[in-house]
């Protein structure tokens, strides 16, 4: 069976791809063979990984593309059962459009904040020309880092309506262990007591994405 | 209190998409030719130009 590819994607920075990504990624490897894809040149996902020690090796493994993106994924797609693709947050180079166009789903993380909804905007109608090369492509918000006491993470919902993408029921709130995780190359599934809420978080999203 | 932030929020993302250029449509189309499958080698994005380095490489684990 081909892997199915998930691209996490959103041309602006800090809006958590990254931690998306390999949350996710070691999610589904509890499921499936996995693999992630830094797409993006900064190179954070095996910066990441690259941390984890022997004792804890960080579950999935991460290889770094640039060039050939479409013809890379499609050969790796009969060894695995689930990709991950960490893009850039750029659209300038055209690697996050390449990445969309081979993958089944995208992840759009947004923050809590206008900024990054009106950055998010741009993304919409670069998914909508990606659509005309992949029209089974499924694009999906998630809202990230959301703090259920801040007025305007309450009122993201009606803003989120304005988008012609669908928004995920799930979503992340803002946790210090996402951050924490990253320093010990790990997941959150390998927190203890500090990543539980964090892993129903993930567990919750995984489930919500193969459902869909 | 929510709700007003939330409909000032829809406002506004309803004001960024109106504001949305054919200049930007037109360049992430460009983009996305440049990496459908069918796109020729000729098309290469500029970073890879620019970064050697950054290369098909597994990073981890070696």
């Amino acid at each position: 069976m081909l892997a199915q590819v998930f691209s996490v994607a959103n041309q602006k920075g800090g809006t958590g791809k990254t931690t998306l990504s390999m949350n996710l990624a070691a999610g589904l490897s509890r499921r499936g063979r996995t693999l992630i894809i830094d797409a993006d040149p900064q190179g954070s996902a095996g910066q990441w990984a690259g941390l984890s020690s022997d004792e804890r090796p960080f579950p999935t493994s991460v290889i770094s593309i640039a060039s050939n993106l479409a013809r890379e994924v499609s050969r790796m797609r009969q060894d695995y059962q689930y990709l991950v693709i960490d893009c850039p947050p750029t659209l300038e180079t055209g690697v996050a459009q390449g990445a969309m166009t081979v993958s089944d789903k995208i992840l759009i993380p947004i923050l809590p904040s206008p900024v990054d909804l009106w950055a998010s905007v741009r993304l919409a109608n670069a998914i909508e020309q990606v659509k005309m090369y992949n029209p089974k492509l499924l694009p999906y918000i998630l809202v990230n880092q959301l703090e259920p006491r801040n007025a305007i993470s309450r009122g993201m919902s009606q803003a989120l309506a304005e988008f012609d993408i669908p928004s995920l029921q799930s979503c992340l709130r803002r946790r210090a262990v996402y951050r924490n995780s990253a320093l010990e190359g790990a997941s959150v599934y390998c927190m203890g007591k500090r990543g539980e809420s964090a892993v129903q978080e993930i567990e919750s999203l995984i489930e919500e994405i193969l459902a869909s | 209190m929510s709700k007003e932030l939330g409909s000032k929020l829809a406002n506004s993302v309803r004001q960024a998409k109106a504001k949305q250029t054919p200049e930007n449509t037109l360049r992430a189309d460009h983009s996305t030719e440049q990496f459908a499958e069918s796109s020729k080698p000729k098309h290469q994005p500029k970073y890879e130009q620019r970064l050697p380095v950054f290369t098909s490489k597994r990073v981890w684990p070696d």
